[in-house]
């Protein structure tokens, strides 16, 4: 009983509340009230689940199962990924441009969060599989007759690159009769030994997908330049396949633990090839959206070790790149929205109109690319000291892609803001307060985080500390785990 | 005793920080920000911060040798842990009044000679930012968190370059300074990464040679020692303008003249200097990269001072003189020679901040002299210089070759920028294929339909 | 020193074809051409005030800023923006704004409704037309509140009204089945969903009354929108930017190929124009520009790409006898295509890339006593360079097209709709709007463009400060008509410069027995002066003129001469050799290791920089105590140290006449006190590149005070002053006088020679050195006024010490303001003018007209003075207009190059004007001559002096006549000159300080009456309120 008071208020926040907020933006015809509702439902959420989240998380680390709700519960997972869902939410309420949002944007967005909230206090994989799947439904395609046929296309692509596999796998389970009681902890099945690796590289080629890994990006890049950036960043930032291979990394201890040097592989080909990419784009929003998915990569990459700085940094990282790298595209797409198709072959100087859309822009970009002081750049320290061990080389290629990756972040900003002002910027209008404010706020999780990233980190590393002691119980390479943890 | 250093070392560094942090919401917040408001906040914690800086290095002269402060952890995982540790003794007390005496001085001169500047308080908040980044960088107990200073002071240096901009070329510049730095910090990350993999710990001590800084050894076999420090090297050379890396430097004066004075002259272009002195002791383990080390502040030196003497222009000339003398300053660390290196590091850095603060005042200067010396200032015979001894075409040869400044800018444009921007264009044209083919159920489209401005310009 | 020959003639001796010469003649003639409109300025040690548009001075001014904008793509005045503040704070007001207007011509355009063309100005002037591109636009639409809300400048109840009824005619439009009009209009704006999700209803009959019921602002101004789209459809297209010169001979946008090439052009230019800073200098620079950096060229490595390979070919491809300057001018004309009759724009465009570094070997060439390098300077030369750079790059880049913006039909839609807001029509009468009423609102809008707006601004923002000076003028001379003055006991003279107002006056405010007289301040003595530090003589007279005698300060004693100069010069030598060998290697080494020594001077000079002066200077006096001097005032006197071109000393004839001459423009022909000082000034500033645009100007921007010292030297003589009495001029024995100069930057008087003064005069001498220390430091205190460093209200002791710090302080980019608030020159006597507070803004020339009755005297005044204030006037007023383009931008990034200029940072054009910490406070205006003569003279005057004549005609100056019998004041208008009638009452306070004390904005005039005689009776005016100081 004390648990359901302890879990009530926290679910309230990161499940009711949106909830709440979805239908009261779906009543309204006017789409700045909408947005307001909505957006105003997520900031509370986040408070409210902020407070509660603490609350019941003084003593951090314990699972929540109750009898009164026997498929949602809690953990360090569900309650730090709801956070983040409803940062990245508001981020997107408060600072997209309209005519992103303003088609089935809102709602959209709402739905993701709703739907999420409850996939992360799952218990039951039925249920998850479930929810996946409705995730991945292009619902706003539906709605919406503006987009032309590459777009469906793309949520097409999206929504099967990352349904069939998890689909399979599940079948695939239920067949072998694992799923007596259908949650998570009791779910590890019985297979026949190399099954679960095919299984497992099921579920890494759906996360691939969500995570937008090369080859599996194409949706990533169309969407956001066709108005449909607000979905797909959710998806693609904290919504991503990273949650996927957690879950059922757990359920294939085996195939999980051991060493990935592929998977390692196509994550760093991918944070290379997206770099080049983003450096050698013609439009702003081009180069930003590339920069992301090249870090993206690193996420990717820094999953395929499994010793606990690599994984650990991996986790923060996806968190870090959820939060700024949202900053960053809801920026370039606010760019777009004032000027249009900004090119990167000259010089705009749009700060002479716009100060602070400069600041915020040039705040989020130092993050994504790691600068000290941002959350960012704990994580990749992470991540390369841990790959050092087993794959220095890897590690070196992942520096050279976190310096190209800077160092286009600051021609972007150069060509994009600073520069001879063209006639046009004195016509670039600036933030307004209100979306100063929501700037700031996610700016300064951002710096705070860095500053002081104990708390995110070891949240994170229980994380991590199960899922390795996991690999440890089954046998797995344990020698560096064991004087990792001595 | 330790309590107290912890608390000093702990302020000197977190002050500028604070006074970031709070300039930094003042601007945020407001449209116009009273320059007094600015330059108080900025003044008091500079102040603050050379007070204790100065007590430290009083306290480093007098009593114990070295001392290591640690703060404890910033983060942790499993056994990495990344301490905040700070090496106090007399090489990083003295670079740090170095720093917050320098900064104290800009912060000061400053307050008038930008006065009425669109661009005042983003100056001082970048300086304080810059403060913070180098007192890191000179009292970081490991490479480690020598990094996080590193990379806020090569930020913060490219923005500053870029101070003015509403024009290009300084942004331009700016960037170029960026990008030499961040090629350079790849050496200094993996070498950092390197030093984990063998030594297991990346602390100056007592990994890199326990007790006082000039002595001791490091403990990696000479290969190792030797690949580390290469990659050290490589990350010293970008930071402090070696060639074949040091032309940012000169581009480096378009920004206001204090802030090339602290920058240029004085504190983060002789980073890569404090670097190596710090790794002497593995330099001694590794002969063949001490070689590189003199080899290249030798080459830096003569091209360098060749170099300056062309220079037309007061800025790009103490530039070069700069360069010339960091190399020497190289060429001391590779013979093994902290001691006198670290003596002239701190000299140097106090003569060329005074001379770049002066430098417009040098129409007046030469005047006045040109009326004392008449026309021997004007062929300057009696200075029988070294440049005066060639004649006809290899004299022609040489000038041409400094005016130009041995091609070292337009070598790398040519045969790394231009190569990597190739790729980087094939990529994306690569990607904007696959994009298109894959969304659009594979009907091709040419190169060109689908350049980026399309999907920009769909609605 | 030959330059110009080398650019016409072909090296060699080979006669070029005749061809070919005629070609070479009509490239000279294109080249000059060109040429004149580069910036006049010369190298900055030797910086003189210039009009920066001389070039279009014989257009009227209005036409003149306009070319520039053409030519040179500088903003012609401030922003529209900057003038609606200035309307805001009072400093134009609306009386003026409307007077201005009713001088434009009534174009006979009919608008629609009740509208007229002058409300319609109006409306434009007070509330602007936003400015908008497509991008722009489309987020001010889709984005932003722009069809959301009426603007906050004009809302109000009348646009309540207005929507109300608007949405009573839309409802009964619904009701009446109309709902497709409605709706048809409104789908041109955007789709349904979005018109939907801003309405916030639906588009049915319905959902439009239930909004109309709520707000129908976001519907009707859609309306407006949708009927402004309609009506423009059919506008014709603007016309296709026409392509430059450059970009259709390259074929490409011209500065891809400037920015291949200006680099290596910039450090070529520099090494050539290098005056002492590089130690090495260029090789064969003797044999000109081209030559020299051909020799370099053929060295050149093809590494760096293959502009420079193309280069290095061209110029190895040069034929022998086909070298010549101009003659590879021609070729690379040639070869770049560029057809005979576009050589003038061709090479007007490219002179302009660089307008600096181009100017600078055009003026070198031109003036050859600006030359501190006797090298043969040549602008053919800097072409020839430049184009075969040009030629190589062409041939090197690849040509890459970019695709021309197309015109979005929102932006002219916008004009339109603005005007419908402006003009606050109906819903009604823009729907009774036909295509033609559309095509006369937006022509009338274009006739009435920014350009246009602001020249009414400009034109108000004059007259509003004309109404408020001259009411202070004609008040104040009336007043002063009504009182005899003193007979003076000190007599101060000093240059006309505006700086020195103040001075004057807080010298007047002492006594009533002080007077002061404003003459230009080289005193007529048009000398090449040599000091004692000195290696060369330079000019000490007005840039038109040229020295006519050399003049040099000599030691009195030749032993204590010696022993002095030793020491000097080691001591420059040890300078110099510290200069260098820091920048050396292996002296740098051993210098470097000691730099530390630097700390404590370094810290001493920024923590406490007038202290450091102070113990640098009395060191230096201690070390090496300068020799008391002399200077070689007339002829027989003199030995000759040197040989000159020019006589050393005046023989007493000219020195009569000259020194006869200024007494007589002064007035100061009778009536001699006791003691006459006479004061040159100069300005001494650290860190300061521009510290010679803040000397003398009459002086070629030296320090006046080596004239002041002469002038006085000769009127001490009794030879000379016999030569004056034969020109009538009868100075009295008990009359001495004392030379003098006054540093403008921290506020020093130094006299010269005071130990020559009499026994008999000690006394007086002591009094006026007082008198001028009390001056001096309340004259500091009026300065410091403007700096917000210096609190208002301190002492004058601290505001002079604070300007003494200034002075020296390394940190600061504004040791003084200079002429930054000129706004004013008055010709004529003190006395009427006396007890004027003008605010440092006029300069003061004396001029008697009672001893002028011929008017030539004034004649020879005007014809000097005038060009010299409109010089300095027009130069503040561009430089503030356009600091980018005319001025030099802020100081900070500024880097000295070559002892010639200054560029921004590190590489850049040389930057010419002056810097924004100069002007930023000035308010442009032009010059407001009052000048005490007859109408009737000064158009005969502005008739025979061409130069005086043309800034009238044009309108570069603004006239106003004050009658010498009556006082009246006449302005020149566009119809002649029209008697002006002062309506402000003017305040009277008892000292400056009273009044100036409590602001750091400009301050209307006032009547000032300490220094003035005391048996005037109590003034008429009223106390003077703190709303009117500040109003």
């Amino acid at each position: 009983m004390i648990e359901i008071l302890r879990a009530l208020p926290f679910l309230t926040a990161v499940i009711g509340i949106p909830a709440f907020g979805l239908l009261a933006a779906s009543t309204t015809r006017h789409f700045a009230t909408s947005r307001r509702r909505a957006a105003f439902s997520v900031a509370l959420s986040t408070m409210v689940a902020a407070v509660a989240g603490a609350l019941v998380f003084m003593d951090h680390g314990v699972v929540f199962r109750d009898p009164l709700l026997p498929f949602l519960s809690l953990d360090v997972q569900s309650s730090v990924l709801p956070l983040l869902t409803n940062l990245v939410a508001a981020a997107l309420l408060f600072l997209a441009p309209k005519r992103d949002l303003r088609r089935t944007g809102v709602l959209d967005v709402m739905w993701l969060l709703v739907v999420s909230s409850v996939l992360f206090a799952t218990q039951h994989i039925g249920l998850f599989v479930l929810l996946w799947a409705a995730m991945n439904l292009p619902v706003g395609a539906w709605l919406d007759r503006g987009i032309d046929g590459r777009g469906h296309r793309a949520h097409w692509i999206l929504a099967a690159i990352t349904t069939i596999p998890v689909l399979a796998v599940f079948g695939r389970m239920l067949y072998a009769g694992a799923m007596s009681t259908a949650l998570w902890t009791d779910a590890a099945p019985e297979l026949a030994p190399g099954d679960d690796i095919i299984l497992f590289a099921l579920v890494v080629f759906a996360s691939m997908g969500r995570m937008g890994v090369f080859p599996l990006h194409v949706w990533f890049p169309v969407l956001v330049a066709q108005d449909r950036a607000p979905r797909s960043i959710m998806l693609l930032g904290p919504l991503s396949g990273a949650y996927l291979i957690l879950r059922f990394g757990a359920l294939f201890p085996e195939a999980f633990a051991r060493d990935l040097p592929w998977m390692a592989v196509i994550g760093i080909v991918s944070a290379m090839f997206f770099a080049l990419v983003a450096l050698g784009q013609k439009g702003q929003l081009g180069a930003a959206t590339y920069l992301v998915l090249s870090q993206v990569g690193l996420v990717f990459m820094g999953m395929a070790d499994t010793n606990a700085m690599s994984l650990n940094g991996a986790l923060v990282l996806w968190f870090a790149q959820g939060v700024a790298g949202t900053g960053l595209l809801v920026m370039a797409l606010g760019v777009r929205a004032r000027r249009g198709a900004v090119l990167l072959d000259r010089f705009h100087g749009l700060v002479a109109g716009a100060p602070h859309l400069a600041g915020a822009h040039f705040l989020f970009g130092m993050a994504v690319v790691g600068l000290p002081g941002t959350i960012t750049f704990v994580a990749e320290d992470l991540i390369a000291h841990g790959f050092v061990h087993h794959h220095p080389w890897l590690s070196a290629l992942y520096v050279l892609v976190t310096a190209l990756n800077a160092v286009t972040y600051l021609r972007l900003f150069g060509r994009v803001f600073l520069g001879e002002p063209t006639t046009g910027a004195v016509g670039c209008p600036d933030l307004s307060v209100e979306e100063r404010g929501a700037a700031a706020v996610l700016a300064a999780t951002l710096i705070i985080t860095g500053i002081v990233p104990y708390p995110a980190v070891s949240a994170r590393s229980r994380t991590t500390e199960d899922l390795i002691s996991m690999e440890c119980e089954s046998g797995a390479d344990c020698e560096i785990s064991g004087r990792e943890f001595p | 005793m330790p309590e107290l250093h912890a608390l000093l070392v702990g302020t000197a560094v977190a002050a500028p920080v604070v006074a970031f942090a709070m300039l930094a919401t003042l601007i945020w917040g407001r449209d116009s920000v009273s320059e007094r408001a600015v330059v108080d906040i900025t003044r008091f914690a500079f102040f603050v911060s050379l007070v204790a800086s100065l007590s430290l290095m009083t306290w480093s002269f007098l009593g114990a040798h070295s001392f290591l402060v640690d703060l404890g952890p910033w983060f942790e995982v499993g056994s990495h842990s990344f301490r905040i540790t700070f090496l106090l003794d007399r090489l990083s007390t003295s670079l740090m009044t170095l720093t917050t005496g320098a900064a104290t001085l800009i912060g000061y001169f400053s307050r008038t000679y930008l006065h009425g500047e669109r661009g005042h308080p983003r100056f001082y908040l970048l300086l304080n930012v810059f403060a913070a980044g180098m007192l890191i960088l000179v009292s970081a107990g490991s490479l480690d968190f020598l990094f996080v200073g590193w990379e806020i002071v090569g930020l913060t240096s490219a923005l500053l370059i870029a101070f003015f901009h509403e024009r290009s070329d300084p942004v331009r510049n700016g960037l170029r300074a960026f990008i030499t730095y961040r090629i350079c910090d790849v050496g200094l990350l993996t070498g950092t990464i390197m030093l984990h993999h063998f030594a297991h710990n990346a602390n100056f001590q007592p990994e890199l040679g326990p007790g006082h800084w000039v002595a001791g050894t490091a403990h990696l076999d000479t290969g190792a020692a030797t690949l580390v420090a290469l990659l050290f090297l490589l990350g010293a050379m970008g930071k402090s303008a070696q060639l074949p890396f040091g032309g940012w430097l000169p581009r480096a004066m378009e920004g206001p003249t204090p802030s090339s004075a602290i920058f240029y002259g004085a504190l983060s272009v002789h980073a890569g200097v404090y670097l190596l002195i710090r790794l002497t002791p593995l330099l001694e383990d590794a002969p063949l990269a001490s070689a590189a080390v003199i080899a290249v502040g030798a080459v830096t030196t003569v091209l360098g001072t060749l170099t300056g003497r062309v220079q037309t222009d007061v800025k790009s000339a103490l530039a070069y003189a700069t360069m010339t003398q960091i190399g020497l300053m190289f060429v001391e660390v590779g013979l093994h020679l902290p001691g006198l290196a670290t003596v002239h590091l701190l000299s140097h850095a106090t003569l060329r901040i005074w001379q770049l603060l002066r430098a417009p005042a040098i129409l007046h200067e030469m005047h006045s002299l040109q009326g004392a010396l008449d026309h021997e200032f004007e062929t300057g015979r009696w200075l029988d210089n070294i440049e005066r001894k060639f004649k006809g075409p290899l004299g022609a040869f040489l000038y041409q070759r400094a005016l130009d400044r041995f091609y070292f800018d337009d070598i790398g444009d040519r045969f790394v920028v231009a190569p990597i921007l190739w790729t980087a264009q094939r990529f994306a044209w690569l990607e904007a294929r696959l994009v298109s083919a894959k969304s659009s159920g594979g009907v091709r489209r040419g190169p060109e339909t689908v350049s980026d401005r399309q999907l920009e310009k769909v609605s | 020193m030959s330059s110009a020959p080398a650019t016409v003639q072909s090296r060699g001796g080979v006669r070029p074809p005749p061809d070919t010469r005629r070609s070479l003649d009509r490239l000279a003639q294109a080249v000059d051409a060109a040429a004149h409109l580069l910036p006049g300025q010369a190298p900055i040690g030797a910086f003189v005030h210039h009009n920066t548009l001389h070039v279009f001075e014989h257009l009227p001014f209005h036409e003149a800023v306009r070319e520039g904008h053409r030519v040179f793509g500088a903003e012609p005045y401030m922003s529209e923006e900057r003038f609606r503040r200035e309307f805001a704070s009072g400093r134009i007001q609306l009386e003026d704004v409307d007077a201005c207007l009713r001088e434009l011509d009534g174009r006979a355009l009919a608008l629609p409704g009740q509208w007229t063309l002058g409300d319609m100005r109006r409306a434009l002037l007070l509330h602007g037309a936003p400015t908008f591109d497509a991008a722009h636009m489309e987020w001010a639409i889709a984005e932003g509140e722009l069809l959301n809300r009426v603007p906050n400048s004009f809302d109000g109840p009348a646009w309540r009204t207005r929507m109300l009824a608007a949405g009573r005619l839309l409802r009964e439009k619904i009701e009446g089945e109309q709902l497709e009009w409605l709706t048809s209009r409104l789908l041109r704006l955007a789709d349904q969903a979005t018109l939907e999700g801003e309405f916030g209803h639906r588009l049915t009959a319905n959902g439009l009354s239930d909004l109309i019921a709520k707000d129908p602002t976001p519907l009707v101004l859609r309306l407006y929108f949708a009927r402004a789209l309609e009506l423009t459809a059919n506008l014709p297209e603007p016309p296709a930017p026409v392509h430059s010169v450059r970009s259709r001979a390259f074929g490409m946008d011209p500065r891809r190929v400037d920015e291949q090439i200006e680099s290596t052009l910039i450090r070529l230019c520099g090494a050539y124009l290098d005056t002492g800073l590089a130690y090495w200098p260029m090789p064969s620079r003797e044999e000109g520009f081209f030559e020299a950096v051909r020799l370099l060229a053929l060295h050149t490595s093809s590494v760096p790409g293959r502009t420079r390979h193309q280069w290095r070919e061209t110029i190895e491809a040069m034929d022998e006898d086909e070298r010549s300057a101009s003659e590879v001018v021609l070729k690379s004309l040639r070869a770049l295509g560029v057809a005979d009759e576009d050589w003038e724009s061709y090479l007007t465009e490219t002179l302009l890339a660089l307008p600096g570094w181009a100017g600078m070997f055009y003026r070198l060439e031109t003036k050859p006593a600006l030359r501190m390098r006797s090298l043969p300077y040549s602008l053919m030369d800097y072409l020839a360079v430049r184009l075969t750079l040009e030629r190589a790059a062409v041939a090197a880049i690849r040509k890459v097209d970019h695709l021309p913006e197309a015109p979005s039909p929102l932006v002219a839609a916008h004009e339109v709709y603005w005007l419908f807001l402006l003009g606050g029509m109906s819903l009604d009468a823009i729907n009774e709007l036909g295509p033609a009423e559309g095509t006369t609102l937006t022509s009338a809008l274009h006739h009435f463009g920014s350009m246009e707006r602001r020249r009414v601004f400009q034109e108000a923002y004059e007259r509003t400060y004309r109404r408020e000076i001259l009411d202070g003028i004609a008040r104040n001379a009336r007043l002063q008509r009504s009182i005899e003055p003193a007979k003076a006991r000190i007599q101060l003279a000093c240059c006309i410069d505006d700086r020195e107002e103040s001075l004057r006056r807080h010298f007047e405010e002492l006594d009533p027995h002080y007077e002061t007289f404003g003459i230009a301040g080289y005193y007529g003595l048009a000398i090449s002066y040599r000091g004692l530090t000195a290696a060369h003589g330079s000019p000490l007279c007005p840039a038109s003129m040229s020295p006519s005698h050399q003049i040099s300060e000599v030691a009195e004693d030749e032993a204590v001469d010696a022993s002095w100069r030793k020491r000097w010069v080691l001591a420059a030598k040890l300078g110099f050799a510290g200069h260098v060998g820091t920048r050396s290697l292996f002296r740098g080494f051993g210098l470097s290791l000691a730099g530390a020594v630097q700390a404590l001077p370094m810290a001493v000079r920024i923590f406490a920089p007038r202290t450091a002066h102070l113990l640098w200077d009395g060191l230096g006096d201690k070390l090496a105590p300068p020799p008391r001097t002399r200077l070689t005032a007339l002829r027989e006197t003199e030995v000759l140290r040197r040989t000159t071109p020019l006589p050393e000393g005046l023989s007493v004839p000219e020195a009569v006449e000259r020194v006869a001459g200024v007494l007589e423009d002064m007035g100061m022909t009778r009536a001699f006190a006791p003691l006459v000082i006479v004061l040159g000034h100069g300005s001494t500033s650290m860190n300061n590149p521009h510290e010679a645009a803040h000397e003398c100007g009459a002086c070629s921007g030296g320090k006046g005070g080596p004239n002041a010292r002469l002038f006085a030297d000769l009127l001490g003589r009794d030879e000379v002053r016999a030569g004056l009495r034969d020109h009538g001029i009868e100075i009295p024995d008990g009359t001495f006088f004392v030379g003098g100069i006054h540093d403008t930057s921290d506020d020093a008087v130094d006299l010269f020679d005071l130990h020559r003064v009499p026994d008999t005069h000690a006394e007086l001498l002591v009094e006026a050195r007082d008198a001028l220390d009390r001056a001096r430091a309340v004259d500091a205190l009026e300065r410091a006024r403007r700096f917000t460093s210096t609190p208002l209200g301190v002492a004058p002791a601290i505001a002079l010490r604070q300007m003494e710090a200034r002075a020296q302080d390394l940190a600061q980019p504004r040791p003084e303001y200079g002429h930054c608030t000129n706004a004013v020159c008055l010709v004529g006597r003190r006395w009427p003018n006396r007890g004027l507070f003008l605010d440092r803004r006029a300069f003061l020339v004396s001029y008697d007209p009672a001893a002028d009755p011929d008017s030539g005297i004034l004649e020879r005044l005007l014809a000097s003075v005038v060009p010299v204030g409109a010089g300095i006037n027009l130069e503040y007023y561009f430089s503030y207009v356009d600091q980018r383009v005319y001025g030099s931008g802020t100081k900070l990034p500024h880097n000295v190059t070559g002892l010639v200029g200054v560029m921004d940072g590190h590489e850049s054009d040389l930057r010419t004007g002056l810097p924004h910490q100069m002007v930023d406070i000035h308010e442009p205006m032009r010059l407001l001559c009052v000048v005490e003569a007859k109408v009737e003279t000064l158009l005969t005057i502005a008739e025979r002096q061409p130069e005086v004549g043309r800034l009238v005609q044009g309108r570069w100056i603004q006239l106003v006549a004050m009658d010498p019998d009556t006082g009246a004041l006449s302005v020149l208008g566009p119809s002649g000159f029209e008697p002006y009638e002062p309506r402000e009452p003017l305040h009277s306070f008892p000292t400056s300080t009273a009044y100036f004390g409590r602001t750091r904005d400009n301050l209307p005039p006032a009547r000032i009456l300490a220094g003035l005689p005391s048996t005037e009776a109590p003034l008429p005016t009223e106390e003077p309120s703190e709303a009117s100081v500040h109003a």
